[in-house]
């Protein structure tokens, strides 16, 4: 057998199938034009090639068109180059001239440049390990010369340019997760079903756009672990969905005591460097978001760790002087920490339900100053519960009932409230109050407990939040904790996030304007006078229409506002909009020696747009 | 268990090897299966000069398994590895077949890298030459496939 000639020729197709799965984009695209029959072979590589580049933006029309003609290669050969372009865009966002363009290219292109950024963050924070940040082969044929891109991108990172190029990563996925963020909030806000079955999504993303490099897909995952928790324990226990029992199973998950203590440390130790991290987002470095993603996944483990015993979450309170700690709004540290404020824990709870199919009626119910949340059970389940709980709801439904017949008379004295609220008279309504460990409260209890904090509640006060008005709360909550603490990078974050749920109120736009101010971003602040102008200089007639259109849609917006609006659009006609339509565009077009000249020119329009907002 | 097995090649060279060691070959595994009292497996489809690289790899793997999964024992075998690739071309392929045939995963995941290796930065004429390989594209997908290559790969 003559082993020089011939052999390579009839080299199994199975061995050539395994070589090309080995080979770099480059050499594949070599290979191809070496005969029909590797290029054939070559063709079926490109799939697995994309796949294993690329994690996020796959969901675009264009690759899924692609895909199913099965150009696979033509998929890789289209991100790969719009890889390049991000590449090329986060070299130029060091320089101040290119920055703004480097931004928008990085921002435009959305998913599809994450795993670019992601992969340069990583290459930064672990520049040992860079080499290989492509799992599998990327790593075993990186050792034929670099010829992946990631483990190319590892390669050039490395050195003197690191901490910079660490920085500039960091804004530019910043800016991105941040466009996601509003994407997904306005999304949600305007397709109330999505929000219905997975509530916690808002949240996430307003976590999301505090971490941008952190992958927080695993804080869902763990939602619906516990929510798939939920129901065994509710299996079998035997409690119906929609029963006081099943409510009480939820109740220990979540607020119950954690199970024995040699699994507790793990999880405790990732919370400790949390809380500075929230709080300086643009500047926060990536080992806050690895500390995050490191958070989340050890949330991971703790379904699993309770799924064995019937151990809890031990979810509660934060202490008092940790109430204004932002991270107490972020699911995935209120997961990893175990503390929270009210609204993020009575949304954990109603995520966990909604996911464990709980059934009843469990809403948000966002009194001045506290959320607790309600539950109506659909069933009575008195004889199937365990004798001691049995006592303990016959007690609640005695409450129940008392509280049932009083406050069935100051719901109909005091005009009902909305139709969700009127559960008092026949059905046991049951509060949750999730920040003090989920004691069940009744309605009478509630209410003084409320009074001892000094919060007067009346029955009309109990109304269910919608989820886009969650995260609208969950956002002026961040706000006031940035504003007290002056942080205007952060507030600028929220409140874009605002501006997501919310109507554009013209409240919101003189928030913007100010903090744009503040910052020193005269393009946004000219934007926010526009949107201002715009709005002040519509016809009434089309105001009109938007906001019956307003009220069509979204349950609650803020009507008053867009009356008192239309009022101040009088005392101030054309004049003021032309003028600071012009600075406007003054502004887009301003170098860097017109600032001066163009802050005085804003300052006036500062002032008068404050006027504005007292007459209004 | 040291019970031994006796391998021919197709040019009648014997093999003398530990069952055990014979046996990370999962297509003497399952012949094994069929015949358990064989003593002597015919291998038809191998030379004896790769026969020998092959029952030598297995036989150093084997010890070096035994040895136990340290940071110390990997670093030795991945330098093991390397010397033992360290061949003519020719060689390679023969191996590469003789893996393949003989079904022995790891070895024909070394060798595939080193073939990997082989192809890395290499233009398609060089691929051609180094492969012994024809080309029987027509001309225009030729010249498209060629056009292809030319993205930046910076």
């Amino acid at each position: 057998m003559d082993s020089t000639e011939g052999s390579a020729e009839c080299l199994p197709i199975d061995f050539l199938r395994l070589l090309f799965g080995r080979l770099s984009a480059r050499d594949l695209c070599s290979a191809a034009c070496v005969c029909r029959l590797w290029n054939e072979l070559t063709r079926e590589c490109w799939r697995a090639k994309v796949q294993r580049r690329w994690k996020h933006g796959r969901g675009s029309a264009r690759w899924r068109s692609f895909a199913q003609r099965g150009e696979w290669k033509r998929v890789y050969r289209e991100r790969h180059l719009r890889d390049c372009a991000a590449r090329a865009a986060l070299r130029d966002l060091p320089w101040p001239v290119r920055r703004e363009a480097a931004l928008a290219t990085l921002v435009a292109a959305g998913d599809e440049t994450l795993d670019e950024l992601l992969a340069a963050a990583v290459a930064t924070t672990a520049p040992v390990s860079g080499a290989g940040p492509g799992p599998g082969s990327a790593a075993t044929s990186g050792g034929g010369g670099g010829s992946g891109g990631l483990s190319e991108q590892g390669l050039r990172l490395r050195g003197p340019r690191l901490l910079g190029q660490r920085y500039w990563v960091e804004m530019a996925l910043a800016a991105l997760r941040k466009r996601e963020a509003v994407a997904v909030l306005h999304r949600l806000a305007r397709d109330p079903r999505v929000a219905e079955e997975r509530p916690e999504a808002g949240a996430l993303a307003i976590a999301q756009a505090h971490y941008p490099t952190a992958d927080l897909s695993g804080v869902e995952a763990e939602v619906a672990a516990l929510g798939r928790e939920l129901r065994r324990r509710m299996d079998a226990e035997g409690a119906p969905p929609g029963s006081l029992h099943a409510l009480r199973i939820l109740n220990h998950l979540l607020f119950g005591p954690p199970p024995p203590p040699q699994s507790t440390p793990p999880p405790s130790q990732p919370s400790q460097p949390q809380p500075q991290a929230t709080a300086h987002t643009a500047t926060a470095p990536p080992a806050a978001a690895a500390a995050a993603a490191a958070a989340a996944s050890g949330a991971a483990l703790l379904a699993t760790q309770l799924a064995g015993c019937d151990g809890g979450l031990g979810l509660r309170g934060c202490e008092v002087d940790d109430y204004y700690n932002p991270a107490n709004s972020m699911l995935c540290d209120v997961l990893a920490r175990r503390r929270g404020i009210p609204i993020s824990l009575a949304l954990l709870h109603l995520a966990v339900a909604r996911r464990g199919g709980l059934g009843g009626r469990l809403e948000l119910i966002g009194l001045p100053t506290r959320v607790v949340n309600r539950f109506v059970p659909t069933i009575t389940t008195i004889t199937t519960a365990p004798i001691a709980a049995t006592a303990d709801s016959v007690a609640a439904a005695a409450e129940g009932g008392a509280a049932g017949s009083s406050s069935s008379t100051t719901s109909s004295g005091g005009g009902g409230g909305d139709g969700g609220s009127r559960g008092g008279e026949g059905e046991e309504e049951v509060f949750i109050d999730v920040f003090g460990g989920g004691t069940r409260l009744s309605w009478s209890q509630l209410r003084s407990k409320m009074a001892g904090l000094g919060v007067p509640v009346q029955r009309g006060h109990v109304r269910a939040l919608s989820p886009s008005q969650i995260y609208e709360r969950m956002c002026a909550n961040l706000y006031s904790i940035y504003r007290n603490a002056g942080d205007m990078t952060c507030l600028r974050l929220v409140l874009e996030l605002c501006g997501a749920v919310a109507e554009q109120s013209r409240d919101l736009l003189i928030r913007r304007y100010r903090v744009g101010l503040a910052l020193e971003d005269w393009s946004d602040a000219a934007e926010c006078l526009d949107a201002m102008t715009a709005a002040l200089t519509a016809p009434p007639a089309a105001s009109g229409a938007a906001l019956g259109a307003g009220t069509a849609g979204a349950p609650q917006p803020p009507p008053q506002q867009q009356g008192g609006l239309q009022q101040g659009q009088q005392q101030q006609p054309g004049q003021a909009g032309s003028a600071v339509g012009s600075a406007g565009g003054a502004a887009a077009e301003a170098g860097d020696g017109e600032d001066q000249h163009l802050r005085q020119q804003l300052a006036a329009h500062m002032s008068r747009v404050g006027r504005v907002g007292d007459g209004g | 268990m040291n019970a031994k097995l006796t391998l021919t090649s197709n040019d009648g060279q014997k093999f003398e090897v530990e069952k055990e060691v014979a046996l990370q070959s999962q297509m003497i595994k399952g012949m094994l299966e069929d015949i358990q009292s064989a003593a002597s497996v015919p291998l038809a489809n191998v030379n004896g000069q790769t026969l020998a690289k092959v029952v030598e790899y297995c036989k150093f793997h084997y010890e070096a398994t035994k040895k136990g999964d340290t940071q110390k024992t990997k670093a030795a075998i991945k330098k093991w590895d390397k010397a033992f690739l360290n061949v003519e071309q020719s060689v390679l392929f023969d191996l590469i077949l003789a893996a393949n045939y003989l079904h022995v995963e790891s070895l024909l995941q070394l060798t595939c890298q080193a073939a990997a290796k082989l192809i890395c930065n290499k233009t398609t004429q060089e691929i051609r030459d180094m492969f012994n390989i024809e080309n029987d594209l027509t001309a225009e997908d030729e010249a498209q496939l060629l056009s292809e290559i030319e993205w930046k790969f910076e």
